[in-house]
């Protein structure tokens, strides 16, 4: 209002002048007629203003419900499956790992055989299993019916209808979902796809007028108040299905009558614009069912993969009920936290059911006699599995959108194999709670990193001791200095020189370097003795600084980064010679590219966990195929995996007492603040890191702490031997491991290895049979004292 | 100095180390048994030669090879990269996606698919001069005429 209220019956020329006074202000006189009016009818005008008001209000609720319902209908999250099980003859795996392979994907248990897809029978080392349609990149496998057996090595038979191929692929698991910021994460399911029961189910248990009124139900509100005005409190919503849905879309839990006026309103706004079974699908995909960590579990096709591990549309009575218990309060209501307290609602939603005749009695009572039933998350293990999304999420960020991943309902489909990704989970943990007993210090932190590494997969992450939680990532983040690990890179650079084969000698012996900036580095052997004179081959086996160091200097330590950048680190180091010790820093995930180029016998194959990109309706989108190229010469790799391989039968590895050939080495940083051991066998690669996240010494060398770990894992894991093809030009000779030279069968220090066919072993040495004994025995004293 | 203190120290253990390798607990050097990790290592070489295609990866090969030939050379990859995970160190799957890559004008990634068939294939196998003559034909499509003539020269 105007700070002077102008006086009535002004005189014109005054109102004139006055109108001058207020340029500016052209509205004066405008609000001072209207004032006028206002003045004469102040409730007349008070309730048009609050009409207009309200109007303009109907419409901003109206915007935001339809634009809701409409322009987003849902964010659909990316979900990220992992690699499908191929099960054919001779596929190594064991019953029990098929079974839980089977079970984490959902599958029924029947007693007769299987009748539809995603059930199985097992009698003893017998499976029949009808395999789930499903769309892979490639192909719509439909279901098919599968008969197999074991025997000691595997699956030893495979049945399958005639005309089918002897590989069948099983559905993949659903491993995650990359979800918006906000935490919502679903999976929505097609009308098609939601059994009627569950429809009918909401309807009687939620809203039995659900098809009758208009959003708001004036009956049951009334009802609830009286239920509510006699028990003195809040015991019974009257809330529509409609009302729920819209409470759910702003997620806003205060229980003030103006939310309640506002979300009435909207009630009304959406049944307005859409039909019942519009509302009750979108129902079905809105409504907030649980949590899991930073996860909201939102609608019911995620529900019952969260809860059950299976499509809602394979879900019996007494799980559909399950889910419809849930609604009233997802964590009150926790089947896994408070199962007796769920299974009461559960029963009771089944009581109401049968009341309201969608169900008849036997069914109720069969219904009301099962089991919760829900999938064991806790014992298969983590359900979710940040640590591998993160490395998902990084690969496919170059090609998509965060808002994509999070909105455009992708399938991701990766190398995760949750056997493998379960081993190294439970053995780090394990592991690092064994070390930790034993060492009065702060706990211990971990990563693991296993790979396939022929095809660059990679098949298991573990970023943190405690599996599925979603924080620092170790695996991907934590550069450490790697120690000992860097040692065959420059014994490959001695080989790839040509002056030096793995039978050559080199002095163990005290070395003074003299740096750029003036001071001189002396390094020391971990054992704190020299050993003079060794082959390649034993320095490289147990590891040995001081030969290490003389040998990389000679070869120069330019020669050493170019060859680890040939293999795949992907940053330039500064080639000091300390560098020759491992004072350079990588993840674990980088070990693991740079060992997959020494496992891959020199072909340098990018590791990936994604395989392919499909869009939500399943066209393909991108593939991400396997590469390959050549890194080092496969003759230069094979002589210095022979190394490798003697250090896990007599060097720093051999505690690993693997019951196949591997090749491995030892890490361990300065002052024992890194334990590292990076291995493969024929067809898997393992790296494992322990530390401590703020650097302080753990007291634990690369064996003492990475390796039993290690080896657990491979254990598990592996199941092919180590054994590349010999190349050409290799020959294999005796030698004596201690002096190199060429010794018969005879010699007890003799071992066997091939080495390029123009290089003859020297003479001089000849068997060092006694001194290898007396040495092993000091070792083994010294394994036993320590 | 360390071998000479050894050596003094090896005459005192040496009953003890008579025993213990006895029972086994010391690492076995000299003559390897068949258990011994080492005997797998190198006998490989004539494993490989013998070995047999599994059941499962001669299929998907095959259907790979239809798949080729049909033109869809998405699929075929798709395909062949399931069978080499089933057996990545079947040469013929290498040999076969380097075809692949061939066939796509991909010279560069078919001289590495090769090169990897190769590195996997037992001397004087027909994978392995198969591999060679792809190698040194994705050479000449480079335009590295002079590596590929060597190549063929030296035949393996």
């Amino acid at each position: 209002m105007p700070s002077k209220r102008p006086r009535k019956r002004r005189p014109t020329r005054k109102r004139h002048a006055a109108r001058k006074r207020r340029r500016g202000r052209k509205r004066g006189p405008a609000r001072a007629r209207r004032g006028g009016w206002l003045r004469r009818h102040p409730w007349w005008s008070l309730a048009a203003a609050g009409l207009v008001l309200f109007a303009a209000y109907l419409l901003f609720l109206n915007w935001q419900i339809t634009s809701r319902f409409e322009g987003r209908r849902w964010d659909l999250p990316a979900r990220v499956y992992s690699r499908p099980l191929e099960l054919y003859a001779g596929l190594d795996l064991r019953p029990a790992d098929l079974e839980l392979e089977l079970r984490r994907l959902g599958y029924r248990v029947v007693a007769g055989p299987p009748d539809r897809p995603g059930t199985y029978r097992r009698r003893g080392r017998v499976f029949e299993l009808i395999t789930r349609e499903f769309r892979f990149w490639d192909e719509r496998q439909p279901p098919v019916p599968v008969a197999l057996s074991f025997g000691p090595g595997g699956i030893a038979s495979l049945t399958v209808p005639p005309g089918r191929p002897p590989v069948v692929r099983l559905d993949p698991l659903l491993v995650g979902s990359i979800f918006p910021s906000h935490g919502e994460d679903r999976l929505v399911v097609a009308p098609a796809q939601v059994p009627s029961l569950l429809r009918d189910g909401l309807v009687v248990v939620e809203d039995r007028r659900f098809y009758e009124h208009a959003g708001v139900d004036p009956r049951s509100l009334a009802r609830a108040a009286w239920t509510n005005l006699r028990a003195g409190e809040v015991a019974q919503g009257g809330s529509t299905l409609t009302q729920q849905l819209v409470k759910n879309y702003f997620l806003d839990n205060r229980r003030t009558l103006t939310r309640k006026l506002r979300e009435a309103l909207m009630a009304f706004i959406l049944e307005w614009h859409y039909d019942k079974a519009d509302i009750l699908n979108a129902y079905v995909n809105e409504i907030y069912l649980g949590q899991d960590g930073q996860r909201a579990i939102h609608g019911f096709g995620l529900a019952s993969q969260f809860h059950f591990s299976r499509p809602l549309a394979e879900l019996e009575l007494h799980e559909l009920a399950l889910l419809i218990a849930l609604v009233r309060g997802p964590a009150w209501y926790d089947p896994l936290r408070h199962p007796e307290r769920a299974r009461a609602r559960r029963d009771l939603v089944l009581t109401l059911m049968e009341e309201g005749g969608v169900i008849n009695g036997a069914a109720a009572g069969s219904a009301r006699r099962r089991d919760l039933d829900t999938w064991d998350r806790a014992a298969a293990g983590a359900s979710y599995y940040p640590a591998y999304l993160a490395l998902v999420r990084r690969e496919l960020a170059s090609q998509y959108r965060s808002q994509d991943l999070s909105r455009e309902g992708l399938r991701i489909f990766t190398a995760l194999d949750p056997l493998a990704q379960a081993s190294a989970e439970r053995r780090l943990a394990e592991g690092l709670d064994e070390l930790d007993r034993r060492r009065d210090a702060a706990p211990l932190a971990g990563a693991v990193v296993v790979t396939a590494p022929r095809s660059g997969d990679v098949l298991a992450l573990v970023g943190d001791r405690r599996a599925g939680y979603e924080g620092f990532n170790r695996a991907l983040e934590a550069r450490r200095p790697v120690g000992s690990l860097i040692k065959p890179v420059v014994y490959l650079a001695a080989l790839e020189s040509g002056r030096y084969t793995l039978a050559s000698r080199i002095d163990d012996a005290p070395i003074r370097v003299p740096l750029p900036n003036g001071t001189v580095w002396e390094p020391g052997n971990f054992s704190e003795e020299t050993s003079g004179q060794v082959t390649l081959l034993r320095a490289l086996a147990e590891s040995l600084n001081l030969a290490t160091v003389r040998l990389g200097l000679d070869v120069g330590v330019g020669a050493v980064t170019e060859l680890l950048a040939r293999l795949g680190f992907d940053d330039t180091p500064e080639p000091l010679p300390s560098l020759l010790l491992g004072a350079v820093e990588m993840t674990p995930l980088t070990v693991a590219r740079v060992y997959g180029t020494l496992a891959n016998d020199g072909f340098r194959v990018p590791l990936k966990a994604v395989r392919s990109v499909v869009n939500a309706e399943g066209v393909p989108l991108t593939r991400f195929p396997i590469e390959i190229s050549q890194a080092a010469d496969p003759a230069d790799v094979y002589q210095l995996n022979q190394g490798l391989v003697t250090a896990m039968q007599r060097g720093t590895g051999r505690s690993a007492e693997l019951p196949f050939a591997v090749a491995g080495k030892t890490g361990t940083s300065d002052d024992f603040r890194d334990s590292w051991f990076a291995g493969f066998s024929g067809d898997r690669l393992a790296v494992v890191w322990i530390g401590h996240d703020d650097f302080s010494p753990t007291g634990l060398s690369g064996s003492s702490g990475a390796l039993p770990i290690w080896s657990r894992i491979m254990r598990d894991t592996a199941r092919q031997s180590f054994g590349p093809p010999r190349p050409a030009r290799l020959v294999p000779q005796r030698v004596d491991y201690y002096s190199g030279a060429g010794v018969g069968r005879g010699c007890d220090s003799g071992v066997e290895l091939a080495l390029p066919a123009g290089a003859e072993p020297v003479r001089r040495g000849g068997c060092t049979g006694r001194a290898g004994i007396a040495e092993r025995t000091l070792e083994w004293l010294n394994d036993v004292l320590n | 100095m360390a071998e000479r203190r050894l050596e003094l120290i090896s005459g005192l253990l040496l009953l003890q180390a008579g025993l213990l390798a006895g029972c086994g607990v010391l690492p076995t050097t000299g003559e390897v048994t068949p258990q011994t990790p080492s005997e797998d290592y190198r006998t490989v070489a004539t494993e490989h030669r013998d070995r047999v295609m599994n059941p499962a990866t001669a299929s998907l090969l095959e259907q790979g090879r239809a798949l080729r030939r049909a033109g869809r050379p998405d699929q075929a990859a798709v395909t062949l990269e399931r069978a080499l995970r089933i057996d990545p160190n079947e040469p013929e799957i290498w040999l076969e996606l380097a075809e692949l890559r061939y066939a796509a004008a991909d010279w560069p990634e078919a001289e590495q698919f090769a090169r990897r068939a190769r590195s996997l294939a037992p001397a004087d196998s027909p994978v392995r001069s198969n591999a060679v003559a792809l190698i040194a034909d994705a050479l000449d499509r480079q335009g590295r005429q002079l590596e590929a003539e060597r190549l063929r020269e030296q035949g393996v």
